[in-house]
């Protein structure tokens, strides 16, 4: 295992900035060169009831969240009392001294003055600095670190904000380094600037799409996929991109596919209940072979479900959303960096096919933040398909003598372009048509196209040892967890191998037949009730899968949950 | 009546004898010969329905849409190339029914669109449903006994939402209608033409005879349609035996296209997006 592990917590009311002072902590623990995962647990709502915000901090990947916490920062009383069973065995839990409504012969309590240290620094509102600084201090972490992530994070709320938060951090750091109790143990070695980006998977997604060339971002807000209109719609004018706020989620993909239409990419995003609304439309795309970027953030459903928490319960529902039969690509990304990677090859292929492309994304992923090094290295080179610049006379749209099925495209208002992009099956111009062979020529047109896309969707990921006694299976999200959960497994003399599927559908049986039928026991994991991906894998590749991990309860897979499930049951 | 074949497709309109579309098909390509258009210097969207089936007449670039939502197709068509002549239609059903949502927000935000309504005030392609401009009292196969909904008014919804231009056609009336169209497409910002249109086969009582003997022409009664407050005392008056067309409001606001800085006068499509740096970002979120 590595050398530096440890796990953080900071809990208080929703309102108390708690998400804002986890993210600054795990940014100087990154700049350090250590690995973070920051997740977050809040409930629906703005203001109060129980927010907590967890930091990871390894010097090495894989990372994910994981239960068993080494420093919680209590804010309040509530936080203490709820995650009090979760605390390590020389944990330290962080709280105001001046809260003493409670047990303090709890193990592991530390003590801090914090608001009073706050007051000192320059008001009660940096006793969260405070709390960071003692945390700094308490695991030998340079101060320079925490004083850089500071500056940053406060680098446009003036002179005074920033600097009574650095005399914040100060007052907890110096604290901390003359009371700090001998049972911690927990201590930093490295000491050198790293730089780093911490950043969630929407806002991976958002990067890739701008540098994909996004030029139309329509959305509705829903969470978990709120953030990424956040990310965007400051980048409005440095970028070009038209950031639109639409009266609902049927508006956004419509005017995502208008766009697309006119030649420009573009891209909706949403969760379940949007994309819901926006099914009809899918299927608009699909029949005039309009390319389309969907982001689908899941959370646990049915209906409003629990709008916060994490699931993965809708790839049924994206596999098979909108009437009729018709191609679409999702991707699943399980990390930071493949969703980067993936929202760009969801663009290119939407253009080079002229096919809706969905990117199935979830709360975990969508919220949590994950440290990466080198983003641009994911680029993906762009692939823009078939665009005419020049049209030639008697322009077909849908021209149906062309090999692979995918005909060009011609933009308004290039002359001989004229075309009817029509929700109702047509000609080769697009015209309306109800006559048999041409449907059946039409359809096949389009279905062509498949072959095509099974070469070029991405293959799974094959993660382990290849004579594995134990082999998982997943898709999205799930990848951290079980790559966590492995590193633990090998201590075991447990061998174990994961196929981590990054896109579901088209099914490629080719993917998937050799690592199943080598499998020795299989067991497929994933966030929702009734275990669909291992139902899609059923029945493509004619097996039964005897044991499914499934979890739905809100949260994410934590590794020792796999661990304990493999160990049980060998 | 002057017809303009160069905009025709190879398909005939298979509209009913005597449909009201006619009417608003050859004002359409009245206006756009007017105008000096090339077919490939319009964009239209177009609705589900009989107004949708122009669709497949009309030889420019086009895209028909699903019911309700042409709209938000135009405005997507719009913001991805603001220099293009935008110009939607759809039904009374389509537009005002399950799309009356994006209507108001298309007026709100004022897109440089044209927006017509072909209103039979009846579902004609489902076989004569009431439609949300039906009277009250309406007797239709989904309302045997009568409507008990009050219709919607798109005139006074167009002006009270932000449509800089609103303005009602006859399709009985082509040469009217055709100057209200070039009037529409020329006016920047959000135009909305409401088209009373006669559906002979589903609705006869509002047919030809119906309308020829009610309607009065606004300019010639003197309306004038920067009067904010006149525009909608008209728009809602109750009165079912003069009925107004011609121009009822019309306003100067900024487009969303202006507002929206990030176009300035380049359109979208001609952004190059091979290679695009976001180092600026990245360092906003490095360590």
């Amino acid at each position: 295992m590595e050398k530096f592990s440890l796990n953080w917590k900071i809990g208080g009311e929703a309102g108390e900035g708690i998400m804002v002072t986890g993210l600054i902590f795990s940014k100087a623990c990154a700049s350090l060169g250590y690995e973070v995962f920051n997740y977050a647990e809040y409930p629906s709502r703005i203001r109060g009831g129980h927010n907590c915000y967890q930091v990871k901090i390894q010097d090495k990947k894989p990372i994910t969240a994981e239960y068993g916490i080494d420093i919680l920062v209590a804010l309040n009383k509530e936080t203490i009392e709820l995650h009090l069973n979760e605390m390590n065995s020389n944990g330290i839990i962080i709280f105001d001294s001046a809260i003493k409504d409670f047990d303090l012969n709890i193990p592991g309590l530390y003590p801090v003055p914090l608001e009073e240290l706050a007051i000192k620094a320059g008001g009660k509102i940096t006793k969260n600095n405070v709390a960071i600084g003692v945390c700094a201090g308490l695991i030998d972490m340079p101060y320079e670190a925490l004083e850089r992530a500071v500056k940053k994070a406060f680098k446009d709320k003036g002179e005074h904000v920033q600097k009574i938060n650095i005399e914040a951090i100060k007052e907890g750091y110096y604290f901390a380094k003359n009371t700090q109790p001998d049972f911690f143990k927990i201590k930093m070695t490295n000491n050198t600037y790293a730089k780093k980006y911490v950043i969630t998977g929407n806002e991976a997604i958002a990067l890739g799409a701008v540098k994909a060339g996004l030029k139309l971002y329509a959305a509705y807000p829903m969470t978990p996929a709120s953030s990424i209109l956040h990310f965007l719609s400051p980048l409005e004018r440095k970028y070009r991109i038209i950031v639109k706020h639409t009266e609902d989620e049927i508006a956004a993909i419509l005017t995502a596919i208008g766009s697309s239409f006119a030649g420009i990419r573009s891209m909706a995003a949403t969760s379940g209940g949007g994309f819901s609304l926006m099914t009809e439309a899918l299927g608009m795309a699909s029949i005039t072979e309009t390319p389309l970027v969907i982001v689908e953030c899941m959370r646990p459903g049915p209906s409003t479900g629990m709008p916060t928490w994490t699931e993965q319960g809708d790839l049924r529902f994206v596999m098979h959303a909108s009437q009729g039969d018709f191609i679409r690509v999702i991707l699943t990304p399980g990390d930071v960096s493949e969703a980067y990677q993936l929202i760009q090859l969801a663009f290119n292929l939407a253009e080079k096919y002229q096919i809706p492309v969905i990117l199935l994304s979830d709360k975990f992923l969508s919220e949590s933040s994950e440290s990466v090094d080198n983003l641009t290295q994911y680029d993906l080179p762009k692939e823009r398909g078939k665009r005419l610049k020049d049209v030639p006379e008697n322009f077909k749209r849908y021209d149906l003598s062309i090999e692979d099925g995918i005909s060009w495209r011609a933009f308004p208002p290039s002359p001989n372009g004229m075309q009817l992009a029509n929700s109702d099956e047509h000609d080769e111009y697009g015209l309306v048509t109800e006559e048999k062979d041409l449907r059946i020529a039409m359809v096949e047109k389009r279905m062509k196209r498949l072959e095509s896309i099974k070469k070029e969707i991405p293959k799974p990921k094959i993660y382990g040892e290849t004579d594995a006694e134990v082999s998982l299976i997943g898709f999205g999200s799930v990848k951290n967890p079980i790559l966590r959960a492995m590193e633990y497994i090998k201590h075991e003399n447990i061998k174990v191998n994961f196929l981590h599927c990054i896109c579901p559908h088209p099914f490629v049986k080719e993917h998937y037949i050799d690592f199943v039928n080598n499998a020795k026991r299989l067991i497929c994991i994933e966030n929702n009730y009734f275990g669909q991906f291992a139902s899609i894998l059923q029945e493509n590749l004619l097996i039964e899968i005897k044991e499914k991990l499934l979890k739905f309860d809100g949260r994410p897979f934590f590794p020792h949950e796999i661990v304990e499930y493999i160990k049980r049951r060998i | 009546m002057k017809d303009f074949p160069v905009y025709n497709t190879y398909q005939k309109p298979s509209w009913c004898p005597g449909c009201g579309n006619f009417g608003i098909w050859y004002a359409l390509k009245a206006a756009f010969n007017e105008l000096g258009f090339k077919n490939h210097d319009i964009t239209m969207v177009f609705g589900i329905g009989c107004s949708g089936n122009l669709s497949n007449f009309l030889k420019v670039y086009g895209f028909h849409s699903i019911h309700g939502r042409t709209l938000p197709v135009a405005t997507g068509i719009k913001l991805a190339n603001h220099k293009l002549n935008v110009i939607a239609t759809s039904g009374d059903g389509d537009g005002l029914g399950i799309g009356l949502g994006h209507f108001i927000h298309t007026s709100r935000r004022n897109l440089d669109i044209t927006y017509i309504i072909h209103n039979n005030k009846v579902y004609g392609l489902t076989t004569g449903q009431t439609s949300p401009t039906s009277p009250k009292g309406f007797a239709s196969k989904s309302t045997p006994f009568g409507v008990i909904e009050l219709p919607v008014n798109p005139i006074a919804l167009a002006i009270i939402s932000g449509a800089t231009f609103v303005a009602r056609g006859y399709s009985g009336e082509i040469d009217h209608l055709t100057s209200l169209i070039v009037q529409g497409i020329k006016h920047k910002g959000f135009a909305v033409i409401d088209v009373l249109q006669p559906c002979v086969t589903f609705n006869p009582s509002y047919s030809y005879p119906f309308y020829n003997q009610r309607i009065y022409k606004l300019e010639d009664a003197g309306h004038d349609p920067e009067d904010f407050n006149k525009a909608l005392a008209l728009a809602t008056e109750n009165n079912n035996e003069r009925i107004p067309i011609g121009v009822f409001y019309k306003s100067e606001r900024e487009t969303y296209e202006e507002a929206s800085i990030e176009l300035g006068d380049k359109p979208l499509t001609e952004d190059d997006i091979e290679d695009i740096n976001i180092d600026e970002i990245l360092e906003e979120i490095a360590t």
